[in-house]
């Protein structure tokens, strides 16, 4: 390791740019910092996709690796961090719906498994199958058009945005949502018309 | 349509991520540092080039391969072109055609 980050307190915040060009050059600290800032993003991706927070967890840990010894590949001119970042998440998180058995697909989380904590309260049993279900008709999607959701309607990007993390065209992109929308809209039924 | 669009975003919002372990954060730039990095190809075949210029024995396998094909690709050509050309008489009458 060499060439070690120092925070001075008070000055601003290194872009995620000169991060990376750090951490190509074997700056631990600098990486970590890029960890910290995009990990929760990262991670909610990963579980929107994957329906649960251990394979989450093993697919950023992945990601976050890939991005570390391929650090030296990051073409800021080319594409902003986030967009490099999130294609490698993405990735890692497609080859691991790849790798799952058919088996192991329908495997949830304990936690929307478990009765709800509070049963008295009807608001809060009420949000929990809200919840459920649109878990549920997300993780009934296929991985293209679901992770092409989670990019969009639940991480905020714009469509060329998630079409360049998705490393595909703009037109690819929006039929997938298009698709994606109709069956989300047909599976959440009340509220929701095409 | 955006009315939809956006009764859409607001039902699935309904469903949370949960945040990721404390800890995680952490283990992964642990577990990454712990890895080589690699470097580009542009930057090692540079890097191959400029010691390869530098260092006679340095890819000695490949540096002998290049020439003998460099070799066999010019004497293949100069026979392709000299092929009707007479040596003999060349040498011994001269590029003018008098005798030597």
């Amino acid at each position: 390791m060499h060439g070690d980050t120092f925070i001075i307190p008070g000055a601003p915040p290194d872009t995620d740019a000169a991060l990376m060009e750090k951490a190509a050059a074997g700056d631990a600290r600098a990486f970590r910092q890029l960890v910290d800032r995009h990990l929760p993003r990262a991670h909610a991706v990963a579980y929107r996709m994957l329906g649960s927070a251990a394979e989450a967890e093993d697919a950023v840990q992945e990601a976050f690796c890939r991005i570390w010894t391929h650090a030296a590949s990051f073409q800021p001119e080319r594409a902003a961090f986030f967009t490099w970042a999130y294609r490698i998440v993405a990735n890692a998180c497609l080859d691991a719906v790849r790798r799952r058995s058919p088996a192991s697909e329908a495997v949830e989380d304990m936690a929307d498994t478990l009765p709800d904590p509070a049963p008295g309260t009807d608001l809060a049993a009420m949000a929990a199958q809200q919840s459920r279900r649109v878990r549920q008709a997300v993780q009934a999607l296929p991985p293209n058009q679901r992770l092409a959701v989670v990019l969009c309607y639940f991480e905020g990007m714009t469509n060329p945005e998630a079409a360049l993390a998705m490393d595909m065209n703009l037109k690819a992109l929006e039929g997938l949502l298009g698709r994606a929308r109709k069956v989300l809209r047909e599976r959440l039924g009340d509220g929701v018309q095409g | 349509m955006m009315e939809n669009e956006d009764k859409l975003k607001i039902r699935l919002a309904s469903w949370q991520a949960p945040p990721p372990h404390g800890d995680l954060a952490e283990r992964i730039a642990r577990r990454a540092a712990a890895l080589p990095q690699r470097r580009p190809w542009v930057s090692r075949a540079v890097d191959g080039a400029q010691r390869a210029l530098t260092e006679w024995r340095y890819a000695f396998a490949y540096k002998l391969a290049v020439l003998t094909l460099c070799a066999a690709a010019g004497l293949a050509a100069g026979l392709q072109q000299g092929q009707d050309l007479d040596v003999v008489a060349l040498a011994f009458e001269g590029p003018q055609g008098g005798s030597l």
